[in-house]
């Protein structure tokens, strides 16, 4: 194929623009990239961290509640404890009846008294022997060696504790007890009192979460959970939680929540969730990166993880997102369009020098290259009519030379000619 | 008029603008010498002589 010097020329030029553009908007591209990503990197750890500072904050808010069902609870137990001593102290030494003949009364009467839904008042003689049960039925009934739900000798405690008070003091004891008809035990909270002349320690018993809420902690993480799995970080990202053996804790849209995931694998085939629970528990905050292949998708995209560990409730919260999701709306698209846009204005100024040039260069060229082609023709009524300073202006010059010559040389020819006729 | 200045005067006459124009990149002092060389080269020593009138 034959080419003109002047598409030869823009063919370089458009090389000339063409290969810097590519080379600085790759360089380019590949930094505003990694500045892109540190952003997001930074971003999601940062979620992470913010996050984990809620998860803090609910913990104080569910320990100060504890707390405060604690004091609840044991308020109530005590107003009831001081109201049963009063009622029993006054049996005894009220001194018009003698106190035998109001025993039973005193028990009757005590008997019917109930705290919360279940609790109610109990007296133990030193030896572990009911004075009064619950609605009486088990008066005279020894249970010394009675255990509560952890196996200690609970009675043998209460006793203990009663017989060390003196006057209207109270003592406390709390433990777990596993009622008839229930399959998990549940805390009892016991107010203690000593009648010392009776040979009595006398008891008030209840459960905790009969007074109380006490499942405020369960409803309160469910809450938090909640709020966690309905956030949406970039397009597709969510924020996940796992605990130390791999189990989620609050997965995408809470589907899958418990949940062993501690063998998955990265589309490399690593073990990336073992990866993630290393690295999330080694610092305070960090982050992960790691392709993975979505549901419905066929190719890995990159994946990045921002980590936070909130060590007292062994959750591993991370915050994931795809690094793409964040390209389109970023700086990254903005750096494209533009090494876009200025990579093709480049190439259309390129061209356009590219044509002026070769136009410049050729034009002379080719008047010279008809010039020569007259004379090779024969023609010698030619005139070099291209004056530059350059190479091709050398060459004009040496070519006007050339055409004198034999302008020269055609006319002493002529003129020989004319003298060998004259001479025949 | 400077030699230069003259040289291309007379290489204008004898053969034309492209070779009035090389004149330019000639030395001052090489320039008569040059042109008249290539006067005599291609036109004949008496046309050359031309050369020798510029001082």
């Amino acid at each position: 194929m034959k080419f003109k010097i002047t598409q030869k020329l823009m063919v370089l030029g458009i090389l000339l623009v063409l290969i810097p553009s590519l080379l600085i908007g790759f360089v380019g591209y590949n930094a505003a990239e990694k500045a892109v990503y540190e952003g997001v990197n930074d971003r999601l750890m940062d979620q992470a961290k913010d996050w984990k500072l809620l998860v803090e904050a609910y913990d104080k808010e569910i320990e100060m509640q504890e707390g405060r069902v604690e004091k609840s609870a044991h308020n109530i137990v005590t107003a009831q404890t001081k109201a049963t001593y009063d009622l029993i102290h006054h049996f005894i030494y009220n001194g018009e009846v003698d106190f035998s003949e109001k025993r039973e009364e005193l028990l009757d009467i005590l008997s019917d008294d109930t705290v919360g839904e279940s609790g109610y008042v109990w007296i133990l003689d030193y030896e572990g022997d009911y004075v009064l049960s619950k609605d009486r039925l088990r008066d005279g009934e020894s249970i010394w060696e009675v255990k509560d739900s952890d196996g200690n000798y609970v009675i043998q405690d209460l006793v203990s504790i009663g017989k060390e008070l003196r006057g209207d003091e109270i003592g406390y004891h709390s433990y777990p007890w596993l009622n008839n008809g229930e399959t998990e035990s549940r805390d009892k909270i016991a107010a203690i009192l000593h009648f010392p002349e009776l040979e009595w320690v006398v008891g008030i018993s209840t459960y905790y979460d009969d007074l109380v809420d006490t499942n405020y902690r369960e409803r309160t993480i469910e809450d938090l959970k909640d709020k966690i799995a309905k956030q949406l970080i970039g397009r597709s990202g969510y924020i996940w939680v796992l605990d130390s053996e791999g189990n989620y804790i609050v997965s995408k849209n809470r589907l899958r929540d418990g949940e062993n995931i501690w063998d998955a694998k990265d589309s490399d085939g690593n073990m990336v969730i073992q990866d993630l629970v290393r690295i999330g528990k080694s610092a305070e905050q960090t982050y992960h990166a790691y392709p993975w292949i979505n549901t419905g998708e066929t190719e890995a995209r990159m994946k990045v993880a921002g980590m936070a560990y909130f060590e007292k409730w062994d959750w591993l919260i991370g915050v994931s997102a795809y690094y793409d999701d964040f390209e389109e709306e970023g700086s990254l698209a903005y750096v494209r369009n533009n090494i876009l846009l200025f990579g093709f204005i480049s190439i259309i100024i390129g061209l356009l020098a590219a044509f002026l040039v070769g136009f410049k260069i050729s034009e002379p060229v080719k008047r010279l290259t008809a010039t020569a082609n007259k004379l090779n023709e024969g023609n010698l009524d030619v005139t070099v009519d291209v004056v530059s300073n350059d190479e091709i202006g050398d060459l004009a010059g040496s070519m006007e030379g050339l055409v004198m010559g034999f302008k020269m040389l055609k006319q002493q020819k002529e003129e020989c000619e004319h003298k060998g006729k004259k001479k025949k | 008029m400077s030699k230069k200045e003259q040289c291309k005067v007379l290489m204008g006459d004898l053969f034309g603008p492209a070779s009035a124009n090389l004149v330019d990149s000639m030395s001052e002092d090489e320039c008569v010498q040059k042109c008249r060389a290539k006067a005599s080269a291609f036109l004949g020593e008496d046309k050359a002589k031309v050369f020798d009138d510029i001082k």
